[in-house]
């Protein structure tokens, strides 16, 4: 089995640690022994081929499942929350619209900043009080990136943010993504499209057969001379 | 407990929002059975009977919903995408089910009184050997103790089976599983029951089968857990 890999220079206080994190889905091993690390004001994408985990791998850092074994520790600055997990639209009910998002997010969130939130879905000119059935899921996408975004949190998560979406969508998405990142936090999101998002990402994650290998994608292409995608087919050949 | 009122609120608006069409049918139905004039009753009774069939079977459906429908509320949405919100409310899977519990309640009330409303409503369209569906509670049954089994413990023996089944399609061996043991908890309870007990053979009945919900809402919630549902 092929062991964690890092080429990342030492590091300050990570905001994000999981070290030996294993996680199986009825008794199937999925991840075993993955250490990650995520530094403050950084954008990593995670990849893999499907199945590969990429999902479980983001739920486990937002703390919405526990892994098997290992530990995951979360570092935030002082007044903001550890995580924020934007939701995709496979994850939000049809009959709900953005009104009643944003509802749901103040309801439980007492780091969402509503004005915020508010002033972003104002940006987009969609339509907020129509359901979301009537929407595609491009403009889904980017009702929940303006609630997660909007919480007040020092690591966000997204899950295939580029999903099934257009290019002119999936080009709004990324400098909606750019525009809206506080300062100094972090996005972690798991990605099919590297080419588009390479020079948007810091690092990239490659889960392959249950490890994971991080790297920056300055090195791939000072060192490698290659694309972030050519660097990880070349990474999962044998798959 | 905070926590928990605070889960309920959203949960139930939740669950309300996605009934609202089911509900305004309902609603809009008895509304024009109710205003329907006796002679346009009598007129559809003698020429268009398909008609008051199909409003029987849609009360016995309700009937039904109210036996069945409590276990389907525990049981929405585990192994879909959409748990994600209610994993992101951070509440603990064992505050989750003790919500939708909570929420049978008034859930299969409003079934129960659907079908005592409709019934009420089909004497327009009675006459002579004609029957229809009435749902109804003998004072044998007891019932609170009907209430608690249809309501609480036969929800939670379903929603432990489906979910240590694991699988989407594990619903009607569930249902199987929880309608079979449940009779036999009560038999057994009271076959093993010493002599000096029994004069309280139904309480002794109803704390056995009130541990075993403890144990089964617990045990739920660990493989929930433990699985990553």
């Amino acid at each position: 089995m092929a062991e964690n890999r890092m080429e990342i220079p030492p590091m300050e206080t990570p905001l994000l640690l999981m070290q030996k994190v294993s996680f199986s889905y009825n008794k199937n091993p999925l991840l075993c022994q993955i250490d990650l690390h995520v530094r403050p004001g950084r954008i990593i994408g995670i990849a893999g081929s499907n199945g590969s985990g990429k999902s479980t791998l983001l739920k486990l850092a937002g703390g919405l499942i526990a892994p098997s074994e290992g530990s995951i520790r979360l570092s935030p600055p002082d007044g903001l929350a550890p995580v924020s997990y934007c939701l995709t639209s496979e994850q939000i009910p049809g009959w709900m619209n953005a009104r009643k998002l944003m509802a749901y997010y103040s309801h439980f969130f007492a780091d969402f900043d509503r004005e915020r939130a508010q002033e972003l879905l104002d940006s987009l000119a969609l339509p907020q009080k129509r359901s979301l059935y009537w929407l595609s899921s491009g403009q889904i996408t980017l009702i929940a990136l303006s609630l997660g975004l909007s919480r007040r949190a020092a690591l966000y998560l997204s899950d295939e943010p580029l999903a099934s979406i257009e290019p002119k969508l999936r080009r709004d998405i990324r400098r909606f993504l750019l525009r809206c990142m506080p300062e100094g936090s972090s996005l972690v999101m798991v990605t099919h499209h590297l080419n588009e998002l390479q020079y948007m990402l810091d690092e990239l994650a490659i889960l392959h057969r249950h490890t994971i290998r991080q790297i920056e994608t300055e090195t791939i292409r000072r060192k490698y001379g290659i694309s972030v995608e050519d660097y990880f087919l070349k990474e999962t050949k044998n798959d | 407990m905070t926590e928990l009122f605070k889960y309920l609120r959203w949960d139930a608006k939740r669950r309300l929002y996605a009934a609202r069409i089911f509900l305004l049918i309902w609603f809009a139905l008895d509304l024009i059975v109710f205003a329907l004039p006796q002679a346009a009753c009598r007129w559809i009774t003698f020429h268009a009977p398909f008609l008051t069939a199909l409003f029987n079977i849609l009360l016995a459906l309700a009937g039904f919903g109210f036996l069945f429908y409590p276990a389907f509320i525990l049981s929405a949405s585990w192994f879909r995408p959409r748990r994600t919100m209610e994993q992101l409310t951070g509440i603990s899977t064992k505050k989750q089910i003790v919500s939708g519990l909570l929420l049978n309640i008034p859930s299969a009330l409003l079934l129960f009184l659907q079908s005592q409303i409709g019934s009420a409503l089909m004497q327009k369209f009675a006459r002579g050997g004609m029957s229809y569906f009435h749902l109804t509670f003998s004072e044998a049954a007891g019932f609170l103790p009907t209430f608690f089994n249809l309501m609480v413990f036969i929800p939670c023996l379903y929603l432990f089976f489906y979910l240590a089944i694991g699988k989407p399609g594990g619903n009607i061996p569930a249902f199987l599983l929880a309608y079979i043991f449940s009779p036999d908890i009560t038999v057994l309870s009271q076959i093993f029951l010493p002599a000096s007990l029994a004069p309280a053979a139904d309480l002794v009945t109803a704390l056995v089968k009130i541990v075993l919900t403890v144990a089964m809402v617990l045990g739920a919630a660990r493989i929930a857990e433990k699985r990553g549902y």
